[in-house]
């Protein structure tokens, strides 16, 4: 478990980093890149005035998510995770949601014959000795980004059901407006002094348990009754199993 | 997140509020640990959430 300990205040922040992953961390936004799909086309990811640009067939677009799925044809995960990403393709291509499969070890043969055999229809690109591979993949692994090409979530690997929950995330970045300024520019670690950002968190139990929010500019936790709790500081804790 | 527990235990009553958010996919993970371990402060799903990128590092 790779984690980051937070001291907050509820006016101010002080942040400690606690360095615990010694390997190489994928980068926190998404680098322009151009590759090949699989039908032998320019797919090319760009930024334009500090959005995702993708330009394929000779049409750009500017999706509002976009999720990249890293494969190798000889994985039966990945197998199971590109029909799941097929059925969402289809669930979310029109809203303005973007799909993208990168083979990272195969050749054209290879990629092709996965498409025909699943009846892919979202890009597949061939990545292999890409950059873009070198620094995402990690076997069956997963990205999202957003119109501002930040990193969103990642995952390795596939467990059946699993797209439920990149359902849900695609949508919240495709529901985002707010937000896509303050995302532009995270880049930088935080900094003592920072604001604890607007923020509307449901408990993970289920539904069960606190909610948190900022409202009136505190930080603001509620409980199941109803119950406001304006703590005098706060520690938070992120997780990544 | 078992120390945060007990720091939770020991400093609620002085107006710390101790809270976890996870961040990434595997939240099932983090669910049935926290029952297993009966854990009481709050615990968060910010997966794709903004807050996640701008303060996760790990």
């Amino acid at each position: 478990m790779l984690h980051t300990l937070l001291v907050l205040g509820t006016a101010a922040l002080l942040a400690a980093r606690i360095p615990e992953v010694q390997e190489k961390e994928p980068p926190k936004k998404l680098p322009e890149f151009t590759l090949k799909t699989v039908e032998g086309a320019s797919f090319a990811l760009k930024y334009e005035q500090g959005q995702v640009v993708v330009e394929q067939n000779k049409e750009s677009s500017k999706p509002k998510a976009l999720f990249i799925h890293f494969f190798q044809p000889d994985c039966n995960l990945c197998m199971a995770e590109m029909k799941a990403l097929e059925t969402l393709h289809q669930e979310v291509s029109k809203q303005g949601a973007l799909i993208v499969g990168v083979a990272h070890r195969h050749d054209e043969e290879a990629v092709r014959g996965t498409r025909e055999k699943l009846k892919i229809t979202y890009p597949l690109l061939l990545g292999r000795g890409s950059e873009l591979a070198a620094q995402f993949s990690r076997g069956d692994a997963s990205i999202l980004v957003d119109a501002q090409g930040m990193l969103r979530s990642s995952q390795v690997s596939y467990k059946e059901g699993e797209e439920k929950l990149w359902k849900e995330n695609i949508e919240r970045l495709l529901a985002e407006k707010d937000l896509a300024p303050a995302a532009a520019k995270r880049e930088k670690p935080l900094e003592v002094g920072d604001k604890f950002p607007a923020v509307k968190l449901p408990s993970l139990l289920d539904g069960k348990g606190m909610s948190l929010a900022v409202e009136d500019e505190k930080l603001t936790f509620r409980d199941e009754e109803g119950k406001v709790i304006h703590p005098k500081a706060a520690v938070g804790f992120f997780s990544r199993y | 997140m078992g120390h945060l527990q007990k720091f939770h235990e020991k400093y609620q009553k002085d107006g710390l509020q101790v809270f976890a958010i996870g961040v990434n996919e595997e939240l099932d993970e983090i669910r049935k640990v926290t029952r297993e371990k009966k854990w009481t402060y709050a615990i968060f799903n910010g997966v794709g959430s903004a807050l996640a990128t701008q303060y996760a590092y790990g």
